[in-house]
């Protein structure tokens, strides 16, 4: 049977685990991600009422128009510049958001450990997806 | 050797008492009679979990707006039957209340509004004000009610 001795010293063992080193970030990271989020998500929510208001899906017609229309709000250069900002910035508040309730009410190491690598890359997927596709519209993809 | 061995001995019996016998633990949210505040701020983390839900819409509605045009009108009908509806009103809620709860949170950081009588009105306020940005945002964008 080989042992499993892991990679930290006994000496790092006994002292514990001590600082991390990152000290108040993801503290201040939220913060500053949260205010950032409130001009830009009242100027999403009102774009999105915006748009919506103007959908009528009674009739194939007004459904192609409320696409092109949707379309062309996202290719005009300011709104896919501040799409993309509030999408990072959006997803950066999120992932610091549910890592602390995972970390605050899962308590099993590996489902913690699980979920928060899960979120991450939930966290990741949604950047790249969406990313991705504003800047195809906006280039007229 | 021996000193260590009878060392590590000892330890791994005090670890076994340790894990065995139940420790007191601090009184957790369900010990507290609910209160306002209290329910205020668990909402304001059940709003923002609930949020990511929106999230992932809005990352699908990039996606068929930009790949998929011809599943565009089935996405429409989607947000536009019954369950659509009640969840982008709901979105509307979480959002409202989501962003006034966490302003307070912003002043609270800074040290306002720690006070108990402060606490009752802010609290008011945040109830008051997130209703009527809710109902400002259904009725601007879906014309109901």
């Amino acid at each position: 049977m080989i042992k499993k001795t892991g990679l930290i010293s006994p000496l790092a063992k006994a002292k514990g685990f001590g600082s991390a080193k990152e000290g108040a970030h993801h503290w201040w990271m939220q913060r500053l991600t949260a205010i950032i989020n409130i001009p830009l998500m009242v100027w999403f929510v009102w774009s999105l009422t915006c748009l919506i208001s103007g959908t009528d899906v009674s009739s194939n017609e007004t459904i192609e128009t409320a696409y092109a229309a949707a379309r062309a709000w996202v290719a005009v250069p300011l709104n896919a510049v501040l799409l993309l900002i509030l999408i990072l910035n959006l997803c950066y508040h999120v992932k610091l958001g549910v890592q602390v309730v995972i970390e605050d009410y899962v308590h099993c190491n590996f489902k913690k450990y699980f979920s928060l690598i899960f979120m991450n890359l939930l966290v990741f997927a949604m950047i790249a997806i969406s990313s991705f596709s504003v800047l195809h519209i906006a280039f007229g993809g | 050797m021996s000193l260590l061995l009878k060392r590590k001995n000892i330890m791994s019996v005090s670890e076994n008492t340790v894990s065995k016998k139940k420790r007191p633990l601090s009184p957790h949210l369900q010990i507290y009679k609910p209160q306002t505040t209290s329910a205020l701020s668990i909402l304001h983390r059940i709003t923002g979990v609930g949020l990511v839900f929106g999230l992932v819409a809005v990352v699908a509605w990039l996606w068929v707006l930009a790949f998929e045009p011809s599943s565009y009108e089935m996405f429409v009908g989607a947000l536009n039957s019954i369950v659509g509806k009640i969840f982008l009103i709901g979105l509307a809620g979480a959002i409202s209340y989501h962003i006034c709860t966490g302003i307070r949170h912003l002043f609270l950081d800074m040290g306002y509004g720690y006070d108990k009588e402060d606490a009752k009105k802010t609290s008011l306020l945040i109830i008051v004000s997130s209703v009527v940005l809710t109902a400002i945002v259904v009725v601007l964008g879906f014309g109901y009610i």
